[in-house]
């Protein structure tokens, strides 16, 4: 049955659970809203034994987003949850969680896919996400 | 509030003597003797057998489509739960007796106040509350100070109760991130939703899950829930399951092993001489039935319940005066659960 609430104007949308090339079970992307103001990266991170105590996580402030592989760089506008480098949030125990959102500008709704970089280059501690695919199957209008 | 009819009160006297779980089949002597004791008024069986039959009456024609039957072989009256689950005529109006009743439950909801469930929630107690206390402002005692109940803890994902709920009215599916407590992993959910359902002092989502591996009707701790946003998506309606009578069968909401339909089982117990009273006075489950009395006052009790992890909490939770006696599997997930809390114990780690 077809919803009855229809939106006065569906002003974004959001991706759940997007492809990506990343393989990382700690760190979680796991959804996508883009709206005329921003476009938002919610992420899940799963404190692990690898790190005594759970170890710790921080974001670089000059973290950005690369639309189609292209030449401009959107950097980070805010983030919650997650402290700004060289800040760090410890972690109490391996059994801890977090679930933080990046905030960038707004990207073109037409974008096919695009990378979140922490550190150009870096290692697989850094939050680096390449190919974050914008599949248009499964973005789904927010209501507003 | 205009008075009550004395036939009024004469059928909400055969109502709670009919729906009184420890005196069940009440004979005519019985109601006689009860309805007599209560209005302090004598009483004739033919008024009585009349009761009866204007209850059983439609709406229509002024009575309660009350489903009374006569057994004969315990010349005794009950209400049909099993066409009728739960019926009792007490839904309709309200008696001086139950107007108190608010007044208490009033009381009771000042306790929650303060809980983020909606801006218009703690609005609405104080209103109640208002209202109660006028009416009870010539009474010499005030009721908040006579009852005790538990404080109410704030429970993380309240926040977003009011958002939940607008979504089941509407009808609006919904994005968020959940959190596993046991996988100890995040997932992104769209949910269709049905409903909020309270277990154990915690509130669960119940909906509709698109998830790959899901794919089914599935709960969500509100706690785990975070940051949903309403999509705007078809709305898969529920056709094929009693939602009402979802958890009928369960004590908590998480089932034990099994994937798949689930199946009420019988589950037996054993109940020492010095805990027997209280599960008499309260029972476990309305499920509950007595299959033996021992001489020593020992119990065995039966329920009809989906085998949960909350059930097993709960038998646990009585220490030596409960033992699970049947199925025999779950027994045995019980006797393991023991084992490695007594193997805890031995060590000296602490």
């Amino acid at each position: 049955m077809k919803n009855k609430h229809k939106p006065t104007s569906a002003k974004g949308f959001i991706i759940s659970d997007p492809l990506h090339t990343r393989k990382d079970s700690n760190l979680q992307l796991l959804r996508i809203t883009i709206t005329e103001l921003e476009t938002k990266v919610d992420f899940g991170y799963q404190a692990t034994d690898e790190f005594y105590g759970g170890g710790w996580i921080k974001i670089t402030p000059k973290t950005f987003i690369r639309p189609n592989g292209g030449k401009l760089n959107l950097i980070l506008t805010n983030a919650t949850n997650i402290p700004y480098g060289p800040e760090k949030l410890h972690f109490n125990s391996t059994i801890e969680w977090r679930y933080f959102s990046l905030i960038f500008p707004p990207i073109n709704p037409e974008t096919k896919f695009f990378d979140l970089i922490e550190k150009e280059n870096g290692t697989d501690n850094d939050f680096n996400f390449y190919g974050i695919r914008l599949d248009d199957e499964k973005k789904k209008s927010l209501v507003y | 509030m205009p008075p009550k009819s004395d036939a009024t009160l004469r059928y909400k006297i055969i109502d709670e003597c009919l729906t009184n779980i420890y005196k069940p089949y009440p004979t005519m002597d019985d109601l006689i003797y009860a309805i007599e004791r209560k209005l302090k008024t004598k009483v004739s069986r033919e008024t009585v057998q009349k009761d009866i039959g204007n209850m059983k009456k439609s709406e229509a024609d002024g009575g309660y489509n009350a489903p009374i039957k006569f057994r004969k072989s315990r010349n005794s009256y009950y209400y049909d739960l099993e066409s009728f689950p739960d019926f009792t005529i007490q839904t309709f109006g309200l008696n001086d007796k139950e107007i108190e009743a608010i007044e208490l439950a009033a009381g009771v909801l000042q306790h929650f106040k303060g809980i983020k469930v909606n801006d218009s929630y703690n609005h609405a107690i104080d209103k109640l509350l208002s209202a109660v206390d006028i009416k009870k402002s010539d009474k010499e005692e005030k009721l908040e100070n006579a009852i005790q109940p538990e404080e109410t803890t704030y429970m993380r994902g309240m926040e977003h109760f009011e958002t939940l709920v607008s979504s089941i009215k509407k009808k609006i599916p919904v994005s968020f991130i959940h959190y596993s407590y046991n996988k100890k992993q995040f997932k992104s959910i769209i949910i269709h939703p049905y409903l909020l359902k309270e277990s154990n002092k915690r509130w669960y989502l119940v909906g509709y899950s698109e998830a790959e591996d899901h794919k089914q009707i599935r709960s969500f701790g509100v706690d785990r829930i975070y940051d949903p946003i309403l999509i705007d998506k078809e709305f898969i309606e529920n056709r094929d399951t009693d939602l009402k009578n979802l958890y009928n069968d369960k004590i908590g909401i998480n089932t034990i092993g099994k994937i798949g339909p689930e199946q009420a089982e019988e589950i037996t117990l054993w109940v020492s001489n010095d805990m027997a009273n209280y599960i008499k006075s309260m029972p476990l489950h309305k499920s509950q039935t007595y299959k033996e009395y021992r001489k020593m006052g020992e119990i065995i009790v039966t329920l009809k319940l989906v085998p949960t992890y909350e059930l097993v909490a709960l038998i646990l939770s009585y220490g030596k005066h409960m033992e699970l006696i049947s199925p025999s599997w779950l027994r045995t997930e019980v006797v393991k659960e023991l084992e490695r809390s007594v193997s805890k114990y031995k060590k000296e780690r602490f």
